[in-house]
């Protein structure tokens, strides 16, 4: 019943600054709106330098402007470190390979408190 | 239903005017993710209800919320109570939650922050969400028909409310006690 992420939330941000899409466009230095209404309908993932321009104009990182994007690939990373932990296991030990393992577990687990995803609210 | 959930539960408010209809996305009753009007001018109904159809396919809600016409106190014209009821039913279909709020449980939501009209029910929702502030008009004059931009506060306002009773009514929802695709009045 827990609802996913959406996507991205720019749409949100946008219309919580009363921006419009034309004013987005040129902020991002698009050439018109177009561009900016297939960033906010999922139709098109932005580039690294325009997630970096959306971060600068909402002053949100960018995990919580693509919050379902970014749940999305930090489950599909933890699922990978797991197997990876479980293939590391299977070696012959040794203290390199203990400590590998346990800064993988510590990712798995959601990485130490202070770099842990804060959810998106509206607080 | 838990706090998390209660608290990231995404609701599709609409309320439907005769010249399209107003609607409010929620993620929890503390976020509001979108909000805004639909005009629509020909095929009314049909157009309507597409549109609908597009909002509910991008934000995927849990429940879309509607108000309660076939209530008593309920003074909607024929078309828009008949709207409301095809959207329960594009609900139905969706396989999301549709629930119906009377008016009057809008108006007792709103009661205790003072605000006994739609337009003090307005200024109250633009105190909570200053970004609404862009789309508050104008107070109503006794002889202006109602500016369309209310019905985003309409459509705020039942969302809202559908919040609160879920909340003071702490019962189990439906999906935890009936068949999917049923609907219940809230």
């Amino acid at each position: 019943m827990q609802n996913d992420k959406l996507d991205n939330y720019l749409r949100t941000y946008r219309k919580k600054l009363g921006l419009t899409q034309r004013e987005v466009s040129f902020l991002l230095g698009c050439y018109g709106p177009a561009k900016v209404s297939r960033y906010e309908r999922t139709g098109r993932i932005p580039d690294l330098k325009t997630i970096f321009a959306y971060e600068a104009i909402f002053q949100k990182p960018a995990r919580e402007l693509f919050a379902g994007i970014y749940d999305r690939a930090e489950r599909e990373t933890r699922r990978r470190v797991r197997q990876l932990v479980s293939r590391l296991r299977k070696r012959l030990e040794s203290p390199a390979l203990a400590r590998k393992i346990a800064s993988l577990r510590e990712v798995a687990e959601g990485g130490p408190e202070d770099l842990r995803y804060e959810p998106f609210t509206n607080q | 239903m838990n706090e998390t959930q209660y608290r990231q539960l995404r609701v599709l408010a609409i309320d439907p005017h005769p010249r399209g209809f107003g609607y409010a996305v929620f993620e929890g009753p503390l976020c509001l993710v979108d909000w805004g009007t639909k005009d629509v001018r020909q095929d009314k109904e049909r157009v309507a209800l597409e549109r609908i159809g597009e909002l509910v396919r991008r934000y995927l809600p849990t429940v879309i919320v509607v108000e309660d016409c076939a209530h008593g106190k309920s003074r909607r014209n024929a078309r828009v109570r008949q709207l409301a009821q095809r959207i329960l039913a594009v609900a139905r279909e969706s396989a999301v939650e549709g629930r119906a709020v009377p008016r009057a449980a809008v108006y007792r939501t709103f009661a205790g922050a003072g605000a006994g009209t739609k337009y003090g029910i307005a200024t109250t929702l633009v105190r909570a969400f200053p970004e609404l502030m862009v789309r508050l008009p104008p107070k109503r004059k006794p002889w202006q028909t109602e500016d369309s931009r209310m019905s985003i506060f309409d459509a705020v306002a039942l969302g809202l409310t559908y919040f609160r009773r879920q909340r003071r009514s702490g019962r189990p929802r439906f999906q935890d006690t009936l068949p999917r695709n049923t609907i219940r009045r809230a």
